[in-house]
């Protein structure tokens, strides 16, 4: 073993040619070396920008996943398997009937006038002469006393 | 000038200091005081010249346009340079994995046309030199480390990023290793 670390020194001999080494140093001179990095400047820069960034992409994220969640959840107007363009057909013939029935009810006021009408309408024709007459009888409009009211208090003052 | 100084630490750290401030003389001495390691490293684990060459050329040259980042990485400028070594010399096994078939390389030109083979170098050193390829790239590190540069094997542990008890182990099997390689080597010889 120490015969090999003896030889092993011996290759210590071995030296590059003074030529290559005189050039060598003459060409390495002429470089330039290469402005330093500020390592700590660089790493905050690093970790700011990189920070910025996961703060977007997660803001990003979100916004997308909303949007996706909002597009695919059962809201009541989006139920699966109804169709949109039948759902509007339905809702256009629906105006249609309920303009045609406000047409039918605007016939039937016209020939059924409310009881405020008849009443500010002086015009005899809209007087039922069967009516008038039935209540005129019952009233007694020479002597307007009702017998059975007074009937009625006598009893209860008792 | 060139010439091949023997930096104390405290010294170095001046000297550091200014090429850092992008004074170019300064890395000048960094660069006359380790090239010669850190090409010895590299061609111990490239074997071969012009590679060596020109690997050691790209590392010192990253350590001076990069030399700014130094202050920030906390450990001995040499561990640094060696990093940046063993970076290259695996860039440069990738690259050549995906260019070449190194088999068929092997076959075509000799193994070592290197500077061992043409120095006054025994055979022992000679076998050693090819056992070394024999080991893991980590093995290689530990042993180039410690037993040809003499370091210390806490540099050495910071060097390769390892604790001191994985590295004593690294060390303890890359030895094993090597010791298993130049007794088969010796046999063979023996033989032929």
């Amino acid at each position: 073993m120490e015969k090999i670390i003896e030889n092993l020194k011996k290759l210590r001999s071995i030296k590059p040619e003074s030529g290559f080494s005189r050039r060598s140093r003459l060409l390495l001179l002429q470089e330039t070396p290469r402005p330093a990095l500020n390592a700590l400047i660089n790493l905050r820069e690093v970790l700011k920008f990189s920070i910025a960034l996961s703060f977007t992409a997660a803001l990003l994220i979100i916004t997308l996943g909303s949007l996706t969640y909002i597009k695919k959840s059962p809201l009541p107007l989006v139920v699966a398997g109804l169709d949109v363009g039948a759902l509007q057909a339905e809702a256009e013939s629906l105006n249609i009937n309920i303009s045609l029935s406000e047409l039918e009810y605007d016939s039937s006021a016209a020939t059924a006038l409310p009881a405020d009408d008849q009443n500010q309408n002086s015009d005899p024709a809209y007087f039922d002469q069967n009516i008038l007459n039935g209540e005129t009888a019952v009233i007694k409009l020479e002597n307007p006393v009702n017998s059975k009211i007074d009937d009625a208090l006598r009893a209860l003052s008792k | 000038m060139f010439t091949s100084l023997s930096m104390l630490a405290g010294d170095e750290n001046i000297i550091v200091k200014k090429a850092r401030a992008g004074h170019a003389e300064s890395f000048g001495q960094l660069y006359d005081e380790h090239h010669e390691r850190i090409y010895r490293f590299i061609y111990l684990k490239v074997r071969g010249k012009e590679e060596a060459e020109d690997l050691t050329h790209q590392v010192f040259l990253s350590a001076w346009q990069n030399i700014k980042q130094y202050a920030l990485k906390n450990l001995p400028f040499s561990s640094w340079l060696y990093r940046i070594a063993r970076n290259k010399v695996i860039d440069y096994y990738r690259l050549r994995k995906q260019t070449v078939n190194i088999e068929a390389v092997k076959n075509v030109i000799p193994a070592e046309t290197d500077i061992l083979a043409s120095a006054d170098t025994d055979m022992e050193t000679r076998a050693i030199h090819s056992a070394i390829s024999g080991l893991t790239p980590e093995q290689q590190d530990v042993v180039i480390m410690r037993f040809v540069e003499d370091m210390p094997i806490k540099e050495v542990a910071r060097s390769i990023g390892k604790t001191v008890g994985a590295v004593k182990l690294i060390q303890f099997r890359a030895i094993s290793k090597l010791k298993n390689i130049t007794n088969n080597h010796g046999e063979n010889n023996r033989e032929s």
